[in-house]
C-alpha cells in the first residue's frame, strides 16, 4: 500500500537527477519576470565563520552591489549539512533530513521540495541570486537564513568591521501545550494547543502519525485525553514532539497549523474506505486526499417540519431547496467529472450533525447548502451566498456558555458543547477557500440573473460549521419578495440558478486544480507526503 | 399584555413631559447660542425624567430594508441589570412605536406573544429566556429575517448594558441550536453593529 521505507534511500541518483530537472525547469520559468543579475564583484576576502562563540572556519566572500555573498560549500560544511552538486555543476541541494532546498547560479530563488521529490515544490524568490566562481557557489546573507534558518533553527550576522560571519543556534525553546480528542460526525479530530507557534516536521507512517518538533521541546507533562476513541488509539507525548497511534482503519490527514489568539495544530483522522468506495480512479489513494474537486456535497436547506421560509403565496423553502438540489446534482455530475452526495432526498428533516456527517464521511471535497431567504417586508430581493463567520471560532467564549449556562439550570450538553467548539476550529482551515468559493457563486449569480448583489457575507450557520471542507451557504432568492417568488416557483428560472451554481463550481474546481499540479513523476498522487521513515 | 399597557402608558407620559420641558426651554434660547441651552435642557429633562424613573434607550428594529435601525425610546430604568435588561426587551417585543415615527418600516423582530420569561447574569454575559404562547417553536423563517431578529435582540441588550458583553439566548428554557434553522445560538451572541444601517 504505501512506498516502503526503504525506497527513498535507495533511489537517491535518480530522484537526485530529477531535482536537477525540476530546478532547471523552476529556474526558466522564473527567469522570463527576473533580469539574469550581472554579478559585480566589488572586493573579495575572508571572514571568520565564527560557530557559537568559536571561530570555526575561514569564509571566502565577496561584495556585490546587493551585499556581501559568502562561499556555501565551507558553511555547509561546518554546519553539518550536506551539498550535492548537479551533474552540471550548477545546482546545488541542500540535504536535509525532511527537504531538499536547491539553489544555483543566477537564480534568485530557492526550491524546496520533499526529500523524494514528491509532493509541492516551493519556490522562494530572494533578493539576490548566488554566484558561481571558482570555488563553488557564493550565496547571499538571505539565502543562508532562509535555507537553514527554517531547517536548523540558525541564525546569521555579518560584521563587516571585524569580516565575521557569526551563527548562532538560539536556546531551546520550551512549548507548553495541550492535547484533546473528539470524534464527531464519523471524524476524530486531535488539536494541540502550543503555547507559541511550533517549529515541526511531519512523518506519516502506516499505523502512525509523528510531529516532531525542530529546535524546540515541549514540557511536560502533558494532559493525554482519555482513551476509547475509534480511530486514534493511542497519544504518546514526548519532548521531541508527538505520536498518534492509528487504528488499523483509520487515516490521518497532513496536520495544519493555525495561528491567531490561541496556536493551534489540527488533525483530522478518517475511516479508511475500502477502495471501491473511493471517489477518484484510484483506489490506493488512502493516506491523503489527493487535491481536487471530486466530491460534491450538496445540502437542501430544511426539511420536514421545520420548513424554512414561506412564501406569500405558500412556496416553502424547504420544497424549493429539495428541487434545486436534485436538478443540480443531476447538471453536475452530467456536464463535470463529479460524483455528488445529498444529505437529505426527501422532504424530512435532517440535523446539522447528519448532513455534517454526511458530507464527511464521503469525504466530500466542497460543500453547498441551498437555501431561500425571507425578510421583514416585502421589499428585499436578489442572492446572498454566505461562507462561516470568524466569531463562531470564539472558543473561551462557548465554553464560558457551556459551564455557566449549566450552572444557571439551563440544558445543554456540556461534552457536545465541546465537540462544537472543536469543530468550529477545524472549519476554520477551509475559511479562505470557502471565501474563494464564495466569491464564485456570488459572481455567477450576480452574471446570470442581474441579481442585485448583496455580496459574499459570513454568518456563524450552523450547518456549515461540521463542513470539513470548503463550505457555503447560499440564499438564491428571497421568497418574501412577492416577485421573486414567483420567478422561484418558475422551473426555468430554476434551471438558471442551476446553471450558474454549476459554472461555479467548474471555475473552482479548476482553479483547486490547477494550483495543487504535481511534479509529473508517474507515481506522484499515490500516497501523499512519502516521508516513510521510522522514526523511533 | 397589561404589562405592555402599563409599558406604553409610562412611555408616553415620559415623551409628553419631555416635549413640553424641551418646548417650553427653547423659548428661553436666545439666538445665537444654540448649542448651550439645549444642553441645558437635556439635563433638566432627564431630571424630569427621573422622577419618573425612566432612562432613554436605543431599541434596534429590523427595518424593511434588511437592516437594523435604532429608536430611542424611555423605558423605566432600574438599578439591577437584569432588571433593566427585562425593560428594554420588552420594550423591543412591544415593537416600534408608531408615534414617533410614522410610516417607519420598522418591525417588531418577533411574533406578538412572545414574552421575557427570566433574564439572569453570570460575570459579563446575559442569559435571556424568551418565551413564546403555548410553548411554540421560534417563527420559521429565512436566513435574512432569522439574523435580524436574533441580532435586534442581541444588539439591544448589549449596546444598552454596557455591564454586559454577550448574550445566550434561550427560548422557552431551552437552549436552541438555532432559532430558524441557520444561525448558531449554541454560544453566547456578541453585538453586530454592522447590521445597523447607516443613514436615517
Ligand atoms: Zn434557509
Amino acid at each position: 500500500m504505501p512506498s516502503s521505507p526503504n525506497s527513498v534511500r535507495s533511489t537517491h541518483p535518480r530522484r537526485l537527477l530529477l531535482l536537477c530537472v525540476a530546478w532547471l525547469l523552476a529556474g526558466s520559468a522564473l527567469a522570463e519576470d527576473e533580469k539574469p543579475e550581472a554579478p559585480v564583484i566589488l572586493s573579495t576576502g575572508t571572514a571568520s565563520l565564527m560557530v557559537e562563540g568559536r571561530q570555526a572556519a575561514n569564509v571566502a566572500y565577496s561584495i556585490t552591489p546587493g551585499g556581501p555573498r559568502f562561499a556555501l560549500w565551507p558553511i555547509a560544511a561546518v554546519l553539518g549539512v550536506e551539498v550535492r552538486i548537479g551533474p552540471l555543476g550548477d545546482s546545488h541541494t541542500l540535504v536535509f533530513e525532511d527537504r531538499h532546498i536547491i539553489v544555483g547560479p543566477a537564480q534568485a530563488s530557492m526550491v524546496t521540495v520533499a526529500p523524494d521529490g514528491r509532493g509541492e515544490r516551493k519556490i522562494t524568490p530572494l533578493d539576490g541570486a548566488p554566484i558561481r566562481v571558482a570555488g563553488g557557489l557564493m550565496v547571499t546573507l538571505e539565502l543562508l537564513e532562509r535555507a537553514l534558518s527554517d531547517a536548523l533553527n540558525y541564525q546569521f550576522a555579518w560584521n563587516p568591521d571585524q569580516q565575521a560571519l557569526t551563527v548562532a543556534r538560539p536556546e531551546l525553546r520550551r512549548l507548553r501545550g495541550s492535547v484533546s480528542l473528539v470524534h464527531q460526525y464519523q471524524v476524530s479530530l486531535v488539536e494541540i494547543r502550543f503555547s507559541e507557534e511550533p517549529r515541526y516536521r511531519v512523518e506519516q507512517s502506516p499505523g502512525a502519525l509523528d510531529i516532531r518538533l525542530i529546535g524546540d521541546r515541549l514540557e511536560l507533562p502533558i494532559q493525554i485525553p482519555r482513551a476509547g476513541d475509534p480511530l486514534v488509539e493511542n497519544i504518546i507525548v514526548a519532548p521531541e514532539g508527538l505520536r498518534l497511534e492509528l487504528a488499523d482503519n483509520a487515516v490521518a490527514e497532513k496536520p495544519r497549523l493555525l495561528t491567531g489568539p490561541v496556536t493551534r495544530m489540527v488533525i483530522e483522522v478518517f475511516e479508511g474506505r475500502a477502495s471501491s468506495e473511493a471517489p477518484g480512479p484510484s483506489p490506493r489513494r488512502v493516506q491523503e486526499r489527493a487535491p481536487g474537486i471530486r466530491t460534491i456535497a450538496l445540502d437542501p436547506g430544511h426539511g420536514g417540519a421545520e420548513t424554512g421560509a414561506i412564501g406569500p403565496a405558500g412556496s416553502a423553502e424547504a420544497s424549493l431547496t429539495l428541487l434545486v438540489a436534485r436538478a443540480l446534482k443531476l447538471q453536475l455530475e452530467r456536464r463535470l467529472p463529479v460524483k455528488v452526495v445529498m444529505t437529505r432526498t426527501e422532504n424530512v428533516e435532517v440535523t446539522h450533525e447528519t448532513r455534517s456527517a454526511i458530507s464527511n464521511q464521503n469525504r466530500a471535497d466542497l460543500f453547498i447548502s441551498l437555501h431561500f431567504n425571507s425578510s421583514f417586508g416585502p421589499q428585499a430581493h436578489g442572492a446572498e451566498t454566505y461562507f462561516l463567520s470568524r466569531e463562531a471560532s470564539d472558543q473561551r467564549a462557548a465554553e464560558v456558555a457551556a459551564t455557566e449556562n449549566r450552572a444557571a439550570g439551563g440544558e445543554t450538553n456540556p461534552e457536545q458543547d465541546l465537540q462544537m467548539i472543536l469543530w468550529d476550529l477545524a472549519q476554520s482551515y477551509h475559511l479562505a477557500e470557502s471565501q474563494r468559493f464564495a466569491n464564485l457563486v456570488q459572481e455567477e449569480l450576480n452574471l446570470a440573473l442581474g441579481l442585485r448583489d448583496r455580496g459574499v457575507k459570513q454568518a456563524p450557520f450552523r450547518v456549515l460549521m461540521g463542513a470539513k471542507m470548503p463550505a457555503v451557504l447560499v440564499e438564491l432568492g428571497f421568497l418574501s419578495n412577492p416577485a421573486e417568488e414567483t420567478k422561484l416557483q418558475t422551473p426555468a428560472y430554476r434551471a438558471e440558478l442551476v446553471d450558474a451554481l454549476v459554472r461555479a463550481v467548474s471555475r473552482f474546481k479548476t482553479q483547486v486544480e490547477a494550483r495543487d499540479v504535481v511534479p509529473s513523476d508517474a507515481d506522484a498522487d499515490s500516497v501523499g507526503t512519502g516521508a516513510a521513515e521510522d522514526p523511533s | 399584555m397589561s404589562r405592555q399597557t402599563v409599558l406604553i402608558a409610562i412611555t408616553l407620559t415620559a415623551v409628553l413631559v419631555a416635549v413640553v420641558t424641551i418646548v417650553s426651554c427653547e423659548r428661553e434660547v436666545e439666538p445665537g447660542e444654540g448649542s448651550e441651552p439645549i444642553e441645558e435642557t437635556a439635563t433638566e429633562g432627564e431630571e424630569e425624567l427621573e422622577a419618573l424613573d425612566l432612562t432613554p434607550a436605543d431599541l434596534y428594529f429590523p427595518s424593511a430594508g434588511g437592516w437594523l435601525r435604532a429608536e430611542r425610546r424611555e423605558v423605566p430604568s432600574s438599578e439591577a441589570v437584569a432588571e433593566g435588561i427585562v425593560a428594554v426587551v420588552e420594550a423591543l417585543l412591544a415593537g416600534p412605536g408608531v408615534a414617533e415615527t410614522p410610516a417607519s418600516g420598522l418591525y417588531a423582530p418577533l411574533p406578538e406573544g412572545v414574552t421575557v420569561r427570566r433574564v439572569y447574569l453570570a460575570e459579563r454575559t446575559a442569559f435571556l429566556d424568551l418565551q413564546s404562547p403555548e410553548g411554540a417553536p421560534p417563527p420559521p423563517s429565512g436566513s435574512r429575517q432569522e439574523i435580524l431578529t436574533v441580532y435586534s435582540v442581541v444588539n439591544t441588550v448589549l449596546l444598552n448594558f454596557e455591564e454586559v458583553e454577550q448574550l445566550v439566548l434561550l427560548w422557552n428554557g431551552r437552549q436552541p441550536r438555532t432559532f430558524a434553522g441557520h444561525l448558531d445560538t449554541m454560544r453566547p451572541l456578541s453585538a453586530n453593529t454592522d447590521l445597523i444601517a447607516r443613514a436615517p
